[in-house]
């Protein structure tokens, strides 16, 4: 990893209507990286990616705590004039949804056009649009730019969503569940573009996914998120083969790998919802390690590994544990 | 002893659209089976689901429930209660104005399984069987969580002690931690009720998981069936074959290709199928037998032998 990241984000908390979405979001990556930020229904993530594309403010929540550093731009300290240079050409956002995200009354081609007139004054809107729809892809774009959103399938739309965000030619991409209303056999593509766009552009990406198959296949780096917090993060081969936090462990045995017909271990219970947080570890109601300590005081992330980080007392332990075995052994 | 459930030829076609919905489909759910129907969006999985259960009369073929055609079951007759469904949307499928209890008394009352004293009671009993906890048995849906939901949806289709549950993908709305906690119940409750499951799903892991024999659907055609550890294994149609690999994280064998065909009488697959050849464009192929499946393709070998293309290539078709 580069001495400087381009996006860092340290201890983000979210407050909207005096809840918090978000206690603690903290990762960061690097130029041509890409995060799996992971989690279930509720557990911060969408509201992680307002805050990077400046978008928390629309919906009357504030960042209350942490920064979120793109370069050397402070982004929770701008204002949203200050945005107006950012948003779309150094942070673009491809939000969820892919038909909500489209205005249904306007072509494809004016779509594009209006973003390429906003974010790239310079060029001329129609054959940069055609541009974009060709570097995403788009079967006959020539043709697509004169039909409406309703007349493209779903994995096309998708194609166009991304293209609306490459339009300003960002250095940050934040697709928000870029795949998942689609099929599996148009997920695949989407996911090779994605990771194509990064190859040939050197754009970092995060991508908000609750499919820890997703991460595996095209994300170098992984977040997982619980209950408003990040409790494990690191490279997405050592995560997801040697997961320290037990939340990501469940998560990796809910994937269904077992033998057909056996029980599936599973996590008690439900993830906790915005009013019913409880005190010390979020997940220590449905923890099958926790211990009184868990109960009583929240833990934070502490670096387990090279690059490894995770926030469990257990697994803190674990590794002193280790280390005293090991230096008795000196 | 006739089939409990059986689906013979079915086709559908919804009013005046060109293409039906459901084109041939033929199954059997033999009594304490799992049967897994696959493929994405509009293949035709749901229509399949309601003609299995009655609610949808097919426009062609048809479907015996105990050996009688759902046409001539009254809605009162006891062959009724043996085929329940599960629903996709746990939170749609339930009144928001009823208690978890009664959602299940009223099933209780109007099949006449209990009488009215006793039917709260009995409604409690079922729902601590599909493990709703205590204090959630009274709530209404909105104070449940999507799992509870779910959990309601399958007490009420037990209600009247069913043979055969259809379950319309009954996880794909919750989140992973819980999808297993719901298929751990399904997995028990075949075993404890002896239940025949028929479960629709986009995931393959799912089906895997749950089935002994699977259906694999595309634009309302059956293209392979057979036991389901086989087709996840050896895959004999190139679109099977496509959705296994698609899975994130997998190698890729094959590739689905778009060849912007427009062909309405050929193989209902022949646009994206990477082994296009001439003979595909004349007709769909029906369903053949071949290494101990069902494949509704001409070249079944070359996809099990994971050949990559036959000849001539599709530009030249």
């Amino acid at each position: 990893m580069s001495p400087s990241p381009l996006l860092d984000v340290s201890g983000l908390a979210i407050e909207l209507h005096g809840r918090m979405p978000v206690t603690e979001a903290t990762f960061s990556l690097s130029e041509g990286s890409c995060i799996g930020l992971v989690g279930e229904t509720g557990c911060g993530k969408t509201m992680t990616c307002r805050a990077l594309t400046g978008m928390l403010s629309r919906i009357g929540a504030v960042a209350c705590a942490g920064r979120v550093l793109l370069g050397d731009v402070d982004l929770l300290g701008l204002s949203e004039r200050g945005w107006g240079e950012i948003r779309g050409r150094q942070v673009a956002l491809v939000p969820q949804g892919s038909l909500s995200g489209l205005n249904p009354v306007r072509r494809v081609g004016k779509q594009l056009r209006e973003a390429v007139a906003t974010l790239d004054p310079g060029s001329d809107a129609r054959s940069r649009s055609l541009e974009l729809l060709t570097q995403v892809h788009m079967p006959n774009p020539e043709g697509v730019l004169g039909l409406y959103p309703h007349e493209l399938s779903g994995g096309m739309r998708q194609r166009v969503m991304i293209a609306l965000g490459l339009a300003g030619r960002p250095k940050l991409l934040v697709a928000d569940e870029p795949t998942t209303a689609v099929d599996v056999t148009v997920q695949r593509g989407i996911l090779e573009l994605l990771q194509e766009l990064r190859d040939t552009t050197g754009m970092a990406q995060v991508l908000v996914t609750h499919d820890l198959g997703v991460v595996q296949s095209i994300a170098n780096l992984v977040a997982v998120m619980y209950a408003g917090a990040v409790v494990e993060s690191g490279q997405a081969a050592d995560v997801l083969t040697t997961p320290r936090h037990p939340y990501t462990r469940a998560l990796l045995e809910a994937r269904l790998m077992g033998e057909p017909g056996a029980l599936i271990v599973t996590i008690p219970g439900n993830a906790p919802g915005l009013d019913d947080r409880p005190s010390g570890c979020p997940f220590n109601p449905r923890c099958p390690i926790a211990v009184k300590k868990c109960l009583r005081e929240t833990p934070h992330l502490e670096e387990l590994g090279a690059m490894h980080l995770a926030a469990c007392w257990r697994a803190a332990e674990e590794d002193r544990d280790e280390g005293r075995v090991m230096r008795q052994v000196r | 002893m006739p089939v409990p459930l059986a689906a013979r030829n079915v086709s559908v076609r919804f009013g005046s659209a060109a293409a039906p919905a459901v084109s041939d489909v033929t199954v059997e759910i033999e009594t304490g089976s799992a049967t897994g129907i696959v493929g994405e969006s509009g293949s035709g999985k749901t229509t399949v689901a309601r003609v299995l259960v009655g609610s949808l009369e097919p426009t062609t073929g048809e479907v015996l429930v105990s050996g009688r055609r759902w046409a001539e079951v009254h809605r009162r007759d006891p062959v009724r209660r043996s085929v329940q469904m599960v629903f996709q949307d746990p939170y749609g499928a339930l009144n928001p104005w009823q208690s978890a209890r009664r959602t299940v008394a009223e099933v209780l009352l109007n099949w006449r399984v209990t009488d009215r004293p006793s039917a709260a009671a009995r409604a409690a009993e079922l729902l601590q069987e599909v493990g709703l906890s205590e204090e959630a048995i009274d709530r209404r849906p909105a104070r449940l969580s999507g799992g509870q939901c779910q959990r309601v949806g399958i007490a009420r289709a037990l209600a009247c002690s069913p043979a055969i549950l259809v379950a319309d993908e009954p996880t794909s709305s919750l989140d992973v931690s819980v999808q297993g906690q719901i298929l751990n119940l399904l997995i028990s409750l075949r075993e404890s009720r002896r239940l025949a499951l028929v479960m629709i799903s986009h995931d393959l892991s799912v089906v895997r998981y749950m089935t002994d024999v699977a259906l694999v659907m595309y634009r309302g055609h059956v293209l392979e069936r057979g036991p389901t550890s086989l087709l996840l294994s050896q895959p004999s149609h190139p679109y099977t074959r496509a959705l296994i690999d698609s899975i994130p994280g997998r190698e890729q064998v094959s590739r689905l290709v778009d060849n912007g065909l427009q062909n309405d009488s050929g193989c209902v697959f022949a646009n994206r199928c990477a082994y296009l050849c001439e003979d595909c464009l004349a007709q769909q192929p029906e369903l053949g037998l071949i290494d101990g499946r069902l494949v509704a393709c001409l070249h079944p070998q070359l996809v099990l032998e994971k050949r990559p293309l036959c000849s001539p290539s599709p530009e030249s078709v």
